[in-house]
């Protein structure tokens, strides 16, 4: 475990590989190039042919602090899941997509923010390969879901466990890598998903061999003591669009518990691990990691303190 | 390990027989939340994937250049196993 601010309990990090001493930045970078989004004003990206969700009633919540990566102490609160109450057993209803399918395809993917969420190809324990969705915190560590590096519960035999690869291929536009590609074998979750397969812990990360992420740049990442009425931005890599197409949605978030964040954000599989982010102060940070379809809303591992911290530590770690 | 639920091994394939490899495949609809990854199917256009409750639900399968599969599967409460035929058309 590098040095910082080590998290217990069911947030205790592990990894797949043993590390060695690094050191540490907190810069937010947006690329080796002049191909940068504007930051819209909206809370939403604004993508030329997409039409945004109307903007919610309540005010926009400003950010309590400023800085490339925030952090504001957690205070949230044990709300009830409300969307985990939709999702009793009931007959098969429509998960991940709901209702209208209003997500946009995103086809200049070399630039920022689009080159900052990776496709991944990910090969399991058992040989059986998958896709996910990651995006950069750093020039060498991507954030993803758990159980895209640790594969807990499958059901299958010799599944379980550390995946053997995940090929990461950052703007990925179909057969077009504008970025290359990089395999990897390190992985980091804790043991909450790890040990526990406990879904309120489902997050993990991805170490990069070289520094992909100089070149792509990388979203923040943050902790809001409340993400009432915040625009939530998802953009990734789903399998019900052709292989390896970006696609990109947006909505207020739903509701949020300590650990969880719930959004009628349009997902299918393939894009779990992907950024649910929102705008702040011109830059854009993550919030939650995209982890689940449900019946009426989907949800992501919010980034409370504890997994901020974890991030944070493990970016730190990996830079010189 | 098998903890319950029911098994879905599976064989995406064209008319003819010949395997459909690469094919995306997920659950599109369930009775719980589940994660949002997919599978792809192998060399041999075979699959497999796990419903861990019982339920409706609705496996889809995605290729490129063919028309997407839709299967209902209802799973029992008892663990059990389903073998699935999916032929893609273009």
């Amino acid at each position: 475990m590098p040095e910082g601010n080590e998290v217990e309990g069911k947030d205790t990090p592990v990894s797949s590989f043993d590390l060695g001493d690094e050191s540490v930045s907190d810069e937010i970078s947006t690329g080796e190039d002049d191909q940068v989004e504007k930051t819209p004003r909206s809370g939403f990206e604004k993508v030329e042919g997409y039409k945004p969700p109307a903007p919610p009633a309540q005010s926009e919540f400003s950010p309590e602090s400023v800085g490339d990566v925030l952090s504001v102490p957690d205070e949230t609160t044990q709300l009830p899941d409300i969307g985990e109450a939709s999702f009793g057993p009931a007959d098969a209803r429509p998960e991940t997509v709901h209702g209208a399918d209003d997500r946009f395809q995103i086809t200049n993917t070399a630039a920022y923010p689009w080159r900052a969420h990776a496709s991944l190809r990910i090969t399991a324990a058992d040989n059986s390969l998958w896709i996910g969705t990651g995006w950069l915190v750093g020039p060498r560590l991507l954030v993803t879901a758990g159980h895209v590096v640790h594969i807990k519960n499958s059901g299958i035999a010799d599944r379980d466990g550390w995946v053997q690869k995940i090929v990461v291929m950052p703007g990925r536009n179909g057969g077009t890598l504008p970025f290359g590609s990089a395999t990897t074998s390190s992985f980091w979750t804790v043991t909450g998903w790890a040990t526990d397969g406990d879904g309120e812990y489902d997050y993990g990360a991805i170490v990069l061999g070289e520094s992909l992420g100089d070149r792509t740049g990388w979203l923040g990442f943050g902790n809001w003591p409340s993400l009432d009425g915040v625009h939530a931005n998802i953009s990734g890599y789903p399998g019900d669009k052709p292989a390896g197409t970006q696609w990109y949605a947006a909505r207020t978030v739903d509701s949020a518990s300590n650990r969880k964040v719930f959004y009628d954000i349009d997902t299918a599989g393939g894009q779990s691990g992907s950024a649910v982010y929102r705008f702040a102060n011109g830059s854009r940070y993550g919030i939650a990691i995209h982890a689940y379809g449900g019946a009426t809303v989907n949800s992501g591992t919010r980034i409370n303190q504890h997994v901020f911290d974890n991030i944070k530590t493990w970016k730190q770690a990996l830079e010189a | 390990m098998t903890v319950g639920g029911t098994r879905i091994e599976g064989r995406a394939h064209l008319a003819d027989d010949s395997p459909v490899s690469e094919a995306r495949v997920f659950f599109a609809a369930a009775p719980v939340p589940l994660p949002d990854v997919a599978t792809l199917t192998d060399d041999d256009g075979r699959f497999s994937l796990f419903a861990p409750a019982p339920g409706m639900y609705q496996l889809v399968v995605h290729a490129d250049g063919l028309e997407p599969a839709t299967v209902p599967i209802d799973v029992p409460a008892e663990p059990a196993s389903v073998e699935l035929d999916v032929e893609l058309g273009g």
